[in-house]
């Protein structure tokens, strides 16, 4: 047990450093911050809720730059798209904000954001498993015809909607390689800032598909972008929450300590995969997000503070944070052992890169 | 063995009960040592 003072809790380091580093791989494999996962997970431990959220915070704009860092060495960011983004991603946050206060005021807010993540995240959900299954079995077609494959496969036609927009200025995202108009970017920054802002997340979560599907990026370049995305909001609400005073930075320390290798290990996990894999994981997440949410809300709505449904939601929330943290491993072991020639199963196949992709440092000036 | 790690659900799907199993006993367990 450590006894935190600022936060006032004895909680086991251990614990913090574990949900960091597992936290860290999957927040730097699909690209989101691990903040729907995070904090419940920190109040289980004993930690008050506002605490929760400002340690959360903070350990998820340190591990940002560290994941933003592997992702820039694998050339999985195109700063175009990302800067272009932050502008309205900005916007949109303070609206989303100011939405919430507007249902605050009507007495709805608790219902209102349960209700809004339950209802996103399944559509999300829904929409992106679909997708990759069929993605998945394109890869398999491409495989059995003995066809190149590409290192990213998508099935979804929604982006070359968005890309025909003929809006003035169109801008080359060279890195991504589309080309679309800068409106596209900056109004799904802004949508994906008012979900984030109302629903109190940093929004990787929609922002990862919305930049594959919308957009038209590859997987790999979206969950680098939306990282570079993550130290910026992530770095503004520290700032936010250490003002407050909502910040344990010993907390935080152990959290980082994990995360540092944790986001090093799931950035660099992305080398070995093909896209529909990182959407898979981002999909599972989802789902079980979804899971997570729809316990308190049940509960909510039914007028009743049971005990199971509480229990139910934490035990889907911190269990998904090992559940993709192995799913993420035992697919870096396959590739692992397809790159030695040994045995793997016929799914993971398709979705592994066979030649070796090598981690380079990128050279000052370049 | 070969099978269950063959069929990409079934292997998902176990992994999913051992992570949630351990989550639960995690939370059970640590709920009644917690130090308030």
């Amino acid at each position: 047990m450590f006894d935190f003072l600022i936060a006032g809790v004895q909680v086991p380091a251990v614990l913090l450093v574990f949900t960091g580093f597992t936290v860290g791989i999957v927040g730097g494999f699909v690209g989101v911050g691990g903040g729907y996962m995070t904090t419940p997970a920190l109040i289980v431990f004993g930690f008050p809720g506002y605490m929760a959220s400002g340690i959360d915070m903070t350990h998820i704009a340190g591990k940002g730059i560290v994941s933003t860092i592997r992702h820039r060495q694998l050339g999985n960011i195109d700063w175009v798209l990302a800067l272009s983004m932050i502008a309205g991603t900005a916007l949109g946050v303070e609206e989303g904000v100011r939405l919430l206060g507007f249902f605050k005021t009507a007495g709805l807010s608790t219902v209102a954001v349960l209700g809004a993540s339950v209802v996103l995240m399944s559509v999300l959900f829904v929409y992106t498993i679909w997708e990759t299954v069929r993605s998945h079995r394109r890869l398999h077609e491409l495989a059995r015809s003995g066809q190149h494959m590409a290192r990213e496969v998508t099935t979804s036609r929604l982006s070359r909607v968005f890309q025909s927009f003929p809006l003035a200025p169109i801008v080359r995202c060279r890195v991504a390689r589309v080309v679309v108009s800068m409106w596209v970017i900056v109004i799904v920054g802004v949508v994906t800032g008012v979900l984030a802002g109302f629903l109190g997340v940093g929004g990787g979560f929609i922002r990862v598909p919305a930049l594959v599907y919308i957009v038209g990026s590859t997987t790999h370049i979206a969950v680098g972008t939306d990282l570079v995305e993550i130290v910026f909001s992530g770095g503004y609400g520290a700032l936010r929450h250490a003002i407050e005073g909502n910040v344990d930075f010993v907390a935080v320390m152990f959290m980082m300590s994990g995360a540092m290798v944790g986001a090093q290990v799931g950035s660099i996990a992305t080398a070995f995969v093909r896209g529909p894999a990182i959407r898979y994981v981002l999909a599972f997440s989802l789902g079980l997000a979804t899971m997570g949410s729809a316990f308190p809300l049940i509960g909510m709505l039914a007028g009743v503070r049971s005990a199971l449904l509480t229990a139910l939601s934490v035990i889907v929330t911190v269990g998904q944070m090992v559940f993709l943290c192995l799913v993420i491993l035992s697919l870096v072991y396959f590739a692992h052992r397809a790159r030695r020639g040994q045995w793997v199963p016929m799914w993971v196949d398709p979705l592994l890169v066979r030649e070796t992709t090598r981690v380079t440092a990128v050279q000052e000036g370049t | 063995m070969k099978r269950l790690l063959d069929n990409m659900w079934a292997f998902m799907l176990s992994i999913l009960v051992l992570s949630m199993g351990l989550s639960a006993i995690f939370y059970f367990v640590y709920m009644r040592t917690r130090i308030y």
